[in-house]
């Protein structure tokens, strides 16, 4: 186990100015009252919210519109491959279910058969600095899947909040020069372990979920629901994309743009076929996409838990909910089938 | 309240209605959200206030493909909706039950709701059911249109465009909006494709501007869209512009009116004819 390093909270900006010159650094700061990460500037005041920071962190890896190709229809069709930035860069103040997000888009996109090259070359300029959290928001619930508000995993570099300072402990390779500065002194002293809630919103395993497919309970889910994507895209774990040519003037883009399995637009196909026409499809679609699907492609459920879902939907809906709703029905069905076929009691 | 539950229920018991669309407060939470209520439920969640913010009639031609007849709590300007709704041949009024009580304004987190200020019928237009008196009303002033007339041509666009730059595409205007109904939606068309999908401010702004005039004479001023918008972008004022329009012009307030098909789609001898004229700007 690596050592903790201390930091005082006046040299804060010292050591992030020291980081800044080799790496882009990028810290929460709160932008019309939503916590959002953005470059560093010594201007600014620095704060680090001691949870979930609104706009999750996905779009810095795996950015809303990415160019792919540029070309030219006026010379020859010539076509160019955009190369991705290569700097170095640290983002810094990462909740543990930030990092759980960046460890399931990991997965997909950079499982062997299907490599994403430019996820691939933003992941690898990326240190990942986490935080843990030092509270529980009313929409948090990661300790429902398997995170806890203070844990370090997947993180290069961990640091914690103390009463003058911080406190910081490298987890990797990448993580390590990072803490190379004479701000920071090794220390003894470790950050408390603290209990946390959980409970909010429990849900059945994924193979539990996979057979109720066929229920009519998807209908009852999506009753209200608008199908609108913005809890597609505030998740930390909805990667699809589709891809389309922007041009202008004779100069063009190939680029991928966020997609969303709630929008009607996302399973048309040629002819006018749909395969997920009505609302209950593309509900049942992102329910069983959080808590079945996920763990049977990737070996994870891929909500983390974080609540951003919870927080943007238009309605005040809450998407968890609908987790723990299926969950229920599961139960009774069980039940059900269990006091069915249980021997009649004799008198 | 217990008014309207006791009807309610009574709808349900003698069969009038298969399930009843109305508001329920989350006990938990105290919030008061959009529910289906079935046969069988508990009718004390149902609460109808000045919390009812949301207009239900959007989910109206999902759930009549569903059930067979529907109850449903309609503000006035839920009515507004209604009326179009059933002039565009969207729903049919056999298979629904309208119960409407007099509104006197509606709140979010304590403060009245801004198109209140405008209102145009304090009871739906359509009702099988009312709960209150009617209230007088007078005509509409659109003040913060007024206020957008004032700005400059450069002004305006700086208004706008620093709005539409935050737009994320996530159509919920268009998903919560009952007279949003196209098939395949403009900004979803592949060929041609009309609106780029990436969300940024060009293209941004040719999915406001086209939403906004389609809605041009249908838009019942539910101020919907611009209610979800998770990044508050004012759309509302671009529907009130062209409903100020379409008043000053055809003296028509959509979805006011029962059967009045709306103003674009009939042409009529009394019809202005400024723009012949050279009277329009």
């Amino acid at each position: 186990m690596n050592k903790w390093h201390e930091l005082k909270a006046a040299d804060l900006k010292n050591f992030l100015s020291q980081l800044a010159d080799k790496w882009q650094v990028w810290v929460p700061y709160r932008n019309d009252g939503k916590w959002e990460f953005a470059p560093y500037d010594e201007r600014r005041e620095l704060e680090f919210p001691g949870s979930v920071i609104h706009v999750s962190v996905k779009q810095l890896l795996f950015p809303k519109r990415r160019p792919l190709a540029t070309y030219d229809e006026e010379s020859t069709w010539s076509v160019k491959s955009v190369t991705p930035g290569e700097k170095p860069r640290i983002i810094m103040g990462l909740h543990p279910c930030d990092v759980a997000g960046i460890s399931y888009m990991d997965k997909v996109f950079l499982r062997t058969e299907h490599k994403d090259a430019l996820y691939e070359a933003e992941r690898k300029r990326t240190v990942l600095v986490g935080m843990l959290c030092t509270e529980m928001e009313k929409t948090c619930h990661c300790t429902d899947r398997g995170l806890a508000p203070d844990s370090a995993q997947g993180m290069d570099v961990v640091f914690t909040r103390t009463e003058d300072g911080y406190l910081f402990q490298s987890l990797s390779e990448k993580g390590a020069p990072l803490l190379e500065s004479e701000y920071l002194r090794a220390t003894d002293d470790k950050p408390d372990k603290k209990e946390w809630p959980h409970g909010k919103y429990e849900i059945a395993s994924p193979e539990e979920f996979m057979e109720m497919y066929d229920d009519g309970i998807w209908h009852e889910l999506s009753d209200i629901c608008l199908t609108c994507g913005i809890c597609t895209y505030e998740c930390p774990t909805c990667v699809c994309f589709l891809v389309a040519d922007e041009k202008f003037k004779g100069k063009g883009e190939r680029v991928t743009v966020w997609d969303s399995c709630q929008l009607q637009s996302y399973s048309r196909m040629a002819g006018g076929h749909d395969t997920r026409k009505t609302p209950a499809s593309r509900v049942r679609n992102r329910t069983l996409d959080k808590f079945a699907y996920s763990h049977l492609r990737y070996g994870q459920i891929s909500c983390t838990g974080c609540g951003r879902c919870v927080m943007v939907c238009p309605l005040k809906r809450s998407f968890p909910q609908l987790g723990t709703r299926v969950t229920e029905r599961i139960r009774n069905k069980k039940k059900m089938t269990r006091d069915a076929t249980a021997p009649a009691k004799e008198d | 309240m217990n008014e309207i539950r006791k009807k309610i229920r009574s709808l349900f018991d003698k069969g009038e209605i298969d399930v009843m669309l109305g508001f329920r407060e989350d006990p938990s939470t105290g919030e008061v959200k959009a529910a289906v209520f079935k046969k069988d439920d508990d009718l004390n969640g149902f609460v109808y206030d000045d919390r009812c913010v949301q207009n239900l009639v959007n989910y109206l031609p999902t759930l009549t493909a569903r059930y067979k007849r529907i109850g449903i709590m309609l503000k006035g300007c839920d009515g507004r909706s209604l009326v179009t709704q059933l002039v565009e041949h969207r729903i049919n009024k056999n298979q629904i039950v309208a119960l409407s009580a007099a509104c006197d304004g509606v709140k979010v987190r304590g403060e009245e709701v801004e198109k209140c200020a405008d209102c145009a019928v304090s009871v739906s237009p359509i009702a099988d059911h009312v709960f209150g008196e009617p209230k007088e009303k007078k005509d509409p002033v659109y003040a913060r249109v007024r206020e957008i007339e004032k700005m400059t041509p450069a002004e305006r666009w700086k208004f706008f465009s620093d709005y539409f730059a935050k737009c994320e595409r996530c159509y919920a205007c268009r998903q919560i909006c009952p007279s949003c109904y196209c098939e395949i939606c403009i900004a979803d068309q592949q060929e041609p494709k009309w609106i780029e999908p990436s969300a940024k401010l060009s293209a941004n702004t040719m999915w406001h501007l086209i939403r906004a005039y389609h809605l041009a004479g249908r838009c019942a001023d539910c101020g919907e869209c611009e209610r979800v918008c998770p990044q508050d972008i004012p759309m509302r004022l671009l529907n009130n512009a062209l409903e100020k329009a379409v008043h000053e012009m055809f003296k028509v307030r959509p979805g006011t009116v029962p059967d009045e098909l709306p103003p674009l789609v009939v042409l009529s001898k009394d019809d202005p004819d400024t723009i012949m004229e050279g009277k329009d700007e």
